[in-house]
């Protein structure tokens, strides 16, 4: 745990990270086990004084709401689309912060659902997605990095932060390519 | 430095030449920004075709760059793709939603006699970009367009035209075509 916080301090200190909160669009790259630990506390900060919005992709609600809970993510503020849960016939609970979709492989509807949800937070909000990885596995890969630049282009225009949470090396490299330049700033961990 | 292998290449030719960069990918942005400063500081205006990201985006980053945007013209096609409104900026030169080539090409021929230095450029901030929404047949007529419309400058004139593009597309089979139809590569 001394060196997820040792991580978080460092990630913190970076000025584009802290930007997410102001419009910097944030990806992160590492090893799968560090980036399940690590992405409650990645969370935590901007849970705090906006609201989030979480693409669940290759985890669902049940897998990662005790790990919000334990790492202080104010779970009030964060609002999920998870692409998981209904695929292994769980029902997520009916409390206006998760909604459940298909699968992940319906772009078009995971793309509607955090549009209309950055319609409805506005400014005061910050997209996540988690994980990157399960986006190109379910996807042409092509479409997903169109999907990307769509909404990255959109949340630009209305000033929303994003952070984006990948395998590190999990991409073949004009895939990775395509997508990352797209961003502000590539952490890896 | 790629911004200043960029600035030799340019003062070296006194006629206009088309110029490929490969840019690192994961400091893509921030490569292509110094890029444009340099060109800026050299005394040079341009047209920026910004596939990547809206223009909305592009300048507090550039004012917090130092990147004059006063020396520049933009068209803004990622917003347009995006389906987005378009900024009503003076400096921004408004395009339809369709991204039609031709009027691509025709924005940015118009628009060159707006620039009043001699040295010009033309700046596209990521050629792979448009592949994602064009089909590549119509990005390469794209770049073949505009290698032909910039190098038919007028007599007082001397257009630069730049390609960008993610060294980890480098590779790519369409990046090689466009690559030995460019006078230079220079490589990060």
């Amino acid at each position: 745990m001394a060196d997820l916080q040792y991580i978080m301090e460092v990630i913190s200190r970076d000025p584009e990270y802290e930007n997410i909160s102001s419009g910097a669009i944030v990806l992160i790259e590492s090893n799968e086990d560090l980036l399940k630990s690590l992405s409650p506390l990645l969370l935590r900060p901007f849970s705090e004084s906006m609201k989030v919005i979480i693409l669940l992709t290759d985890k669902g609600y049940f897998d990662v709401i005790n790990g919000y809970n334990e790492n202080g993510v104010q779970t009030n503020n964060v609002f999920m689309i998870d692409c998981v849960s209904k695929s292994r016939n769980l029902t997520v609970p009916d409390d206006g912060h998760v909604v459940d979709l298909d699968n992940v492989a319906q772009l078009a509807k995971v793309f509607t659902a955090l549009l209309n949800q950055t319609e409805a937070f506005n400014r005061d909000s910050m997209v996540c997605v988690d994980s990157l990885n399960a986006l190109i596995t379910d996807y042409d890969t092509e479409n997903v990095a169109k999907f990307l630049h769509i909404l990255l282009t959109k949340l630009r225009n209305k000033k929303i932060g994003c952070l984006l949470l990948s395998v590190e090396d999990a991409l073949v490299e004009d895939v990775r390519a395509e997508i990352v330049q797209l961003f502000d700033r590539v952490i890896h961990l | 430095m790629i911004d200043q292998s960029l600035l030799n290449i340019i003062n070296k030719n006194k006629h206009g030449i088309v110029i490929m960069t490969e840019l690192a990918t994961d400091r893509y942005f921030e490569e292509s920004a110094l890029c444009l400063r340099r060109l800026i500081e050299n005394g040079m205006q341009g047209i920026y075709i910004s596939f990547q990201r809206p223009f909305s985006n592009l300048i507090p980053y550039f004012h917090a760059r130092n990147v004059d945007i006063n020396n520049l013209l933009f068209i803004d096609v990622a917003t347009a793709i995006a389906g987005d409104a378009q900024s009503t900026h003076e400096r921004v030169i408004h395009i339809n939603r369709s991204i039609d080539i031709n009027e691509l090409v025709r924005a940015i021929y118009t628009s060159l006699p707006r620039l009043k230095s001699k040295n010009k450029f033309v700046f596209i901030d990521s050629i792979s970009t448009i592949t994602l929404h064009k089909p590549l047949s119509e990005t390469l007529r794209f770049s073949e367009f505009l290698i032909r419309t910039t190098q038919k400058s007028e007599p007082d004139e001397e257009v630069f035209l730049i390609f960008n593009v993610a060294k980890g597309l480098a590779q790519k089979k369409f990046i090689k075509d466009i690559a030995l139809r460019v006078h230079e590569v220079i490589r990060d």
